[in-house]
């Protein structure tokens, strides 16, 4: 038992921390990330409620979806890590995000290809101005009632 | 024995007790057990952006009754919610980082602080639910939109009657299209909050294990796992706040 616990204590002295994946990130730089974090979402609040829509429709959504990622890649490069970490886990984070762009791509370049799709009033005859008045036809009924 | 003699033979003269056999050194089996738990996110990835798609078609298709039905969540909930899920991600941070230096006291207290906003974030999320419930606005037979509603935060609004006239020509079925928005609201907001919940528990059991003293500076992966699975939690929130609440304000 005492050769053992002599080997560990051995062992200890032996492993430096080159051995280690782990990069040990400052407080300071985690201070920094949060701080900037709060300040994006401050932004992402603020330009929600200003109007793009004039330069182009989707303006607005983009906007919001590229400072969302812009915060999640923050979170992603310092509070986990990814910028210290191997080539391996970045190629499989990579990989991810890459056959999600693929289902929403392959998916919307049908959705917005299909005009009659695209059209909210899917599937039933074009309304005439009283029905579109009447928001309470029942569905699929809209032919028949007036 | 002899598979650990050999094993010093081959790389260190003693043996990490925290280094299973099974790996060359500690680099590769920490790598180890972060790729496991990356391909574990990316599965996650896919889960919530199938539903994300989905959230994105209908609002293709319904973009009418999809801005009206965002415009009665409450904005204010959701940027205190965004800020308490922000701040446990970073005492989140700060807990791995305590127990990569070695300190039991603060990474027990972090650990907690990490607990308590994401309880915080499941009350405040009860509170919005309890609102909707209230108003009508869970999907199914009782869900009801109504336009003419006057103390809906549309109708204050002062060109609210031109709006409105130009709203149900675009989309004369607004009302009930509106109801796919509630019901992408629940699946996302709803799995989201199962994820928080989880995350609750996994916290829970590395301060059980924290108190324990399990962990130190040589063995500390099961905290920065657990930390690696809460920020995803709050990445998706990243995405989930400016797609349901923050959609055609302007």
């Amino acid at each position: 038992m005492s050769d053992q616990a002599s080997s560990m204590r051995h062992t200890e002295d032996k492993i430096d921390s080159t051995h280690f994946a782990h990069h040990i990130i400052s407080p300071k730089v985690y201070l920094t990330v949060i701080v900037v974090l709060m300040v994006l979402t401050a932004l992402t609040v603020w330009v929600a409620y200003q109007d793009y829509s004039h330069a182009w429709s989707l303006a607005n959504l983009a906007i919001a979806l590229g400072l969302a990622t812009v915060k999640a890649t923050i979170v992603c490069l310092w509070f986990m890590h990814v910028r210290y970490s191997g080539r391996l886990i970045q190629i499989v984070i990579a990989a991810s995000l890459l056959f999600f762009m693929l289902m929403l791509f392959g998916t919307l370049m049908d959705v917005w290809t299909r005009h009659n799709v695209t059209s909210a009033d899917y599937g039933s005859p074009e309304p005439t101005y009283e029905q579109r008045r009447d928001v309470h036809l029942p569905i699929g009924d809209d032919k028949h009632s007036h | 024995m002899s598979t650990h003699a050999s094993a010093d033979v081959h790389h260190h003269e003693g043996h990490d007790p925290y280094l299973a056999h099974h790996f060359e050194d500690r680099a590769q089996q920490d790598e180890a057990h972060s790729l496991g738990l990356w391909v574990f996110l990316s599965t996650e990835i896919m889960f919530f952006g199938g539903l994300f798609l989905a959230f994105t078609v209908y609002h293709v298709l319904f973009p009418e009754a999809f801005g009206l039905a965002s415009s009665r969540l409450s904005v204010s909930w959701g940027v205190i919610n965004t800020i308490v899920l922000l701040v446990s991600s970073f005492t989140m941070a700060m807990g791995v980082h305590s127990a990569q230096v070695g300190s039991r006291k603060l990474l027990l207290t972090f650990l907690s602080i990490t607990l308590l906003c994401a309880g915080a974030f499941m009350v405040i999320k009860g509170i919005e639910w309890t609102e909707k419930y209230h108003h009508h606005l869970i999907p199914g037979a009782s869900f009801h939109f109504d336009l003419n509603d006057p103390t809906a935060p549309e109708t204050q609004l002062a060109n609210w009657g031109e709006r409105r006239e130009a709203i149900l020509i675009a989309d004369p079925h607004v009302e009930r299209h509106a109801q796919m928005f509630y019901v992408m609201y629940f699946c996302l907001t709803g799995l989201h909050g199962i994820h928080v919940l989880i995350g609750m528990g996994l916290i829970t059991w590395m301060i059980l294990r924290a108190k324990r003293n399990e962990f130190n500076t040589r063995w500390n992966t099961p905290i920065e796992l657990t930390g690696l699975y809460w920020h995803l939690v709050d990445v998706i929130w990243i995405y989930l706040f400016p797609l349901i609440y923050l959609i055609h304000r302007h």
